[in-house]
């Protein structure tokens, strides 16, 4: 069976992204400010901590446009940017779809977008690669972990696994 | 206006945000925001009538003065540490009292009806320490920033309100014993949450590290509200599709 690509379904979480690396950055940018006019060597630490999570951010609001979830015969790839899942179909032990309860502990999951491990309420830690933190996920259970997926074209995505799995 | 008012103002925006979006998000739907507004006055009325007498008469009793340090007996130590915790998951409590409002409890809306309760105290805290900090004569130049730590502790201790009542409503519901388990268990919390400030009151640490200590009441009643999430979803239906198993 030839190789396919499915790509995620559309949803806002890229703009709740970009207000956050805009924040995150412009935080940074104000501490190294705030180092040059003051001279206040306190300020760097900040700036350093503010830096190393707004340019990763950054990264990964510019790859959102490249996720994807390739469907080939040994293997599930589940990517976005440097973000990469590998999940070979013979390790799939169920395929489900279903809301997530979202926990209180911090992971990276905004309104729209959900990428790494996210810890849910219900049924734990999910490696996500999805644009939806909780609705309508579909979840790959195997005996790598538990993956969290949301392709545009679903119907024909779960159709296309499952001949796949059953072969 | 006092910037004690003004820092008030942003503390109570920002917690009904926060925390009234998370029981609107969570809980799916308003239907517990009632539960909110019921006990906003509780924590004036828990301050001025029943701690404040009670704190002065055993200052009183106990011939104890009312700068307290590590010096002071035990005892009183251990009373002062207790008082709020006691007093005010009590008062938390109060509604459920009312057959009206107790009709509304069951295994899933216990949480959330807690959790209101609890946030409701905590917005009524914010003005009732609000006013309390605007006759301190040295505060009152002062502008709404310089009460940024204020502002940050208010907020997160709406939260912690929240968690303490919810844990003693959602052990109402196994019996009088569940009930006094659940009230004692937020009890603790409750004085856990005090304790870096009860030991910057008792002058034992400095107002930085009591500061931080926050934290810790932070992750612990996060933890043990995340737990009592998970037993509500546990025992629930979940609506799920399975397309393929083996």
């Amino acid at each position: 069976m030839e190789t396919k690509v499915y790509f995620p379904r559309k949803s806002l979480g890229w703009f709740f992204l970009a207000i956050f690396v805009f924040l995150i950055l412009f935080t940074a940018f104000s501490m190294i400010y705030l180092y040059l006019t003051t001279g206040i060597l306190f300020f760097i630490i900040p700036s350093i901590v503010f830096f190393g999570i707004g340019f990763p951010s950054l990264i990964i609001l510019f790859s959102l446009p490249n996720m994807k979830y390739v469907l080939g015969d040994e293997n599930l790839i589940i990517s976005c940017g440097f973000l990469k899942y590998i999940v070979p179909l013979s390790s799939i032990r169920k395929v489900s779809k279903r809301d997530l309860q979202i926990s209180l502990w911090s992971s990276f999951r905004f309104p729209g977008l959900a990428l790494f491990t996210v810890p849910y309420v219900d049924v734990g830690n999910v490696k996500m690669c999805a644009t939806s933190a909780s609705k309508g996920i579909i979840l790959i259970e195997s005996d790598s972990g538990l993956y969290g997926i949301t392709p545009l074209d679903e119907d024909t995505f779960i159709s296309d696994l499952m001949n796949r799995l059953r072969r | 206006m006092h910037g004690i008012f003004v820092a008030a103002i942003i503390t109570t925006i920002i917690s009904i945000i926060l925390w009234g979006g998370i029981l609107y998000w969570l809980s799916k739907g308003s239907k517990y925001f009632k539960f909110v507004l019921i006990t906003v006055p509780f924590s004036a009325i828990v301050n001025l009538f029943i701690k404040k007498p009670v704190y002065e008469l055993a200052l009183y009793y106990f011939n104890i003065s009312p700068k307290l340090n590590v010096s002071t007996p035990l005892f009183f130590l251990i009373f002062v540490l207790f008082l709020s915790p006691i007093t005010e998951e009590a008062i938390k409590l109060l509604p459920l009292i009312v057959g009206r409002f107790r009709r509304f409890l069951s295994p899933y809306s216990a949480l959330w009806i807690g959790f209101a309760l609890g946030v409701g105290f905590g917005l009524g805290e914010i003005w009732y320490l609000a006013w309390n900090f605007s006759m301190v004569p040295e505060f009152a130049g002062y502008p709404f920033y310089y009460f940024t730590g204020f502002m940050s502790e208010r907020m997160i201790v709406v939260f912690i309100h929240g968690v303490m009542t919810s844990v003693a409503v959602v052990n109402l519901l196994k019996g009088w014993k569940g009930g006094l388990f659940g009230y004692i268990y937020a009890v603790l919390l409750h004085a856990l949450t005090n304790f870096g400030a009860f030991l910057y009151q008792i002058q034992f640490l400095d107002l930085t590290i009591a500061s931080l200590y926050i934290l810790i009441p932070v992750i612990v009643n996060a933890l043990v509200f995340e737990r009592l999430r998970k037993k509500i979803l546990i025992s629930q239906e979940v609506s799920e599709t399975v397309y393929f198993s083996r």
